[in-house]
């Protein structure tokens, strides 16, 4: 995984986990940071596997340094697609 | 560079007559370079007939027989003719075999006198053009010229090597210390002077309503919509009639679109430029579309007329993840199952508003209705789920498209869609998509040379090089 870049401004952040528990565990500690606002999680309802914040790029750069450690969590940007064929 | 014959896309062949048939034969006595000029405009005069008539025998395309007889008022959309450039050539091994370069004053003026080639310009140090180049061989000058790319093509051919003819190229504004954004043009005129003119779309003598019209120049397009009369008037800032690069309409249906690069535009407020489209029914394998219903040409390539009837998608799911699908048209009346992720925390139901139109078109070659009218989709009788994720589609919400196909139990997922970088959370949600027995078929790359998430992800994909692009199609998870 690329390393992410941080800068001023906002962004959404895909936070995933192999380990559904260890994504369940962030999810309750990321309610207490007021940094971290959880738009949604994927996956089953007992056992999502993806979440999606929205957090400043500086911190999901800090994120990124401290999941590193671990191994158990890791962060990516929610890029954008788009069609082929289309605009 | 040499100019090739590109019969397959202009309308109609260029006239041609020969070149330079007025040098007379006191004028070609006089030294050897002139004699040159005169067998080189002899050679061209029988070589661009010949060319012709083979492009025009071989220019049978319902494209090229978009014709409408020119009226009072009205042109026909044609190719105007190429601009070229031409000069003798200095080539030192020859000079020494004793083969001077051939004169610029006689090629000059070889080129004025012939009735399909107009001189327009000749650049290039301006004393070796005048005086200097008067006596002297070759001269290191310039003409610019117009004429047909047949022309262009036999002069150069029958020079033998004595002659450059090259296109005169458009060039593009590339700052290399300022990229330009994609959607940004920092260089966009929307003042001064600016090409308008006046499009009639027409078929079968009556006008093409809803028709889109594109003019290109070196800037942004222009693009209209055909009214009720067939009729849309295009501006192009900072553009002239000689300077527009390529035409190209779209009708909405039932016939085929119209393409003509250095198209021959009327900017007159008392001439219309006709636009004739050729039905698709015209084309001989497809007699009575869309009255009668059609085998594709993309179906009968994969064989689809030889699979067994019963094979139709029956008790396959299929989940489409595009912008949607417009279950209203009547080929797609059959897909009743969606979830538009885009607009989830308000209404998933809006899947069946497709802003794009390109999911539509992706349900209908999948499951289009068997129906007597039209094309039938590959698999009439599947289930059909729709997934709409754009006009705005993003990882996590393709992630999230994938979930409701696991959820689903969808057996097959149509993925024509990519991004740029690729994503160990969508591989991740891949690898789960694989797990619970789902094929997925990713396209990849159109046009690109490189292949694009998801695609690139996976390791088993066979890239097919042909045409100089990568085509992938991902069919096993």
């Amino acid at each position: 995984m690329s390393t992410l870049e941080g800068g001023p401004g906002r962004g959404r952040y895909l936070i995933i986990a192999h380990d559904s528990h260890r994504l369940q565990g962030f999810i309750v500690e990321a309610k207490n940071d007021p940094e971290l606002h959880l738009i949604e999680t994927i996956g089953p309802a007992s056992a999502p596997h993806t979440a999606v914040f929205e957090m400043a790029h500086t911190k999901a750069v800090a994120l990124q340094q401290g999941f590193h450690a671990s191994g158990a969590l890791k962060i990516e940007p929610d890029r954008p697609l788009s069609l082929f064929g289309g605009p | 560079m040499s100019p090739k014959n590109e019969p397959g896309r202009s309308g109609a062949s260029e006239p041609t007559a020969a070149v330079g048939t007025s040098v007379t034969a006191k004028e070609a006595a006089k030294d050897s370079s002139k004699d040159a000029a005169k067998d080189v405009s002899k050679d061209v005069s029988r070589d661009v007939s010949k060319d012709t008539s083979t492009a025009s025998r071989e220019a049978v395309t319902p494209r090229e027989n978009a014709t409408t007889e020119s009226k009072s008022g009205q042109r026909e959309i044609k190719k105007r003719k190429g601009q070229f450039l031409i000069a003798p050539r200095q080539n030192p091994t020859l000079q020494m075999m004793g083969i001077a370069p051939l004169q610029f004053s006689v090629l000059e003026q070889a080129l004025r006198d012939s009735p399909d080639i107009e001189v327009i310009d000749r650049v290039g140090p301006k004393q070796a053009i005048g005086a200097f180049a008067a006596g002297m061989p070759g001269g290191g000058g310039v003409l610019v010229a117009r004429m047909a790319e047949e022309k262009a093509s036999a002069l150069a051919l029958q020079s033998q090597g004595q002659l450059i003819v090259e296109r005169d190229q458009s060039l593009q504004l590339l700052d290399v210390n300022y990229p330009q954004s994609e959607l940004v043009s920092y260089s966009l005129p929307t003042t001064g002077s600016a090409l308008t003119a006046e499009f009639l779309v027409v078929a079968q003598d009556k006008p093409v309503e809803g028709a889109e019209v594109y003019l290109f120049g070196s800037l942004l397009p222009a693009h209209g919509v055909t009214d009720a009369n067939g009729r849309a008037r295009l501006t192009l800032f900072g553009e002239s009639a000689s300077s527009v690069r390529r035409l190209y309409v779209k009708p909405r249906m039932d016939y085929w679109s119209f393409y003509q690069e250095q198209p021959d535009i009327s900017d007159s407020d008392s001439e219309i430029n006709v636009i004739g489209l050729r039905a698709l029914s015209d084309w001989p394998s497809l007699a009575n579309f869309p009255k009668q219903q059609q085998l594709s040409w993309g179906q009968k390539a994969m064989r689809l007329d030889q699979l067994p009837p019963h094979f139709r998608g029956q008790g396959i799911r299929v989940a489409v993840v595009d912008s949607g699908a417009a279950n209203q048209h009547q080929d797609l009346t059959n897909i009743k199952n969606g979830y538009d992720i885009i607009n989830k925390q308000r209404d998933t139901t809006t899947w069946t508003i497709d802003s794009l139109s390109h999911g539509s078109h992706c349900a209908g070659i999948i499951a289009g209705l068997d129906s007597a009218v039209g094309i039938r989709g590959f698999a009439p009788d599947a289930e059909i789920h729709v997934c709409k994720l754009f006009p705005g589609g993003q990882i996590s919400q393709l992630i999230d498209a994938l979930e409701y196909c696991i959820d689903k139990q969808v057996d097959v997922v149509n993925l024509s869609l990519g991004g740029a970088e690729p994503s160990e959370a969508l591989e991740q949600q891949l690898s789960r998509v694989r797990q619970a027995g789902i094929t997925a078929g990713i396209g990849c790359c159109r046009h690109r040379t490189v292949a694009r998430v998801p695609c690139r992800q996976l390791s088993h994909a066979k890239p097919d090089t042909a045409d100089g692009c990568q085509r992938i199609l991902c069919s096993a998870l």
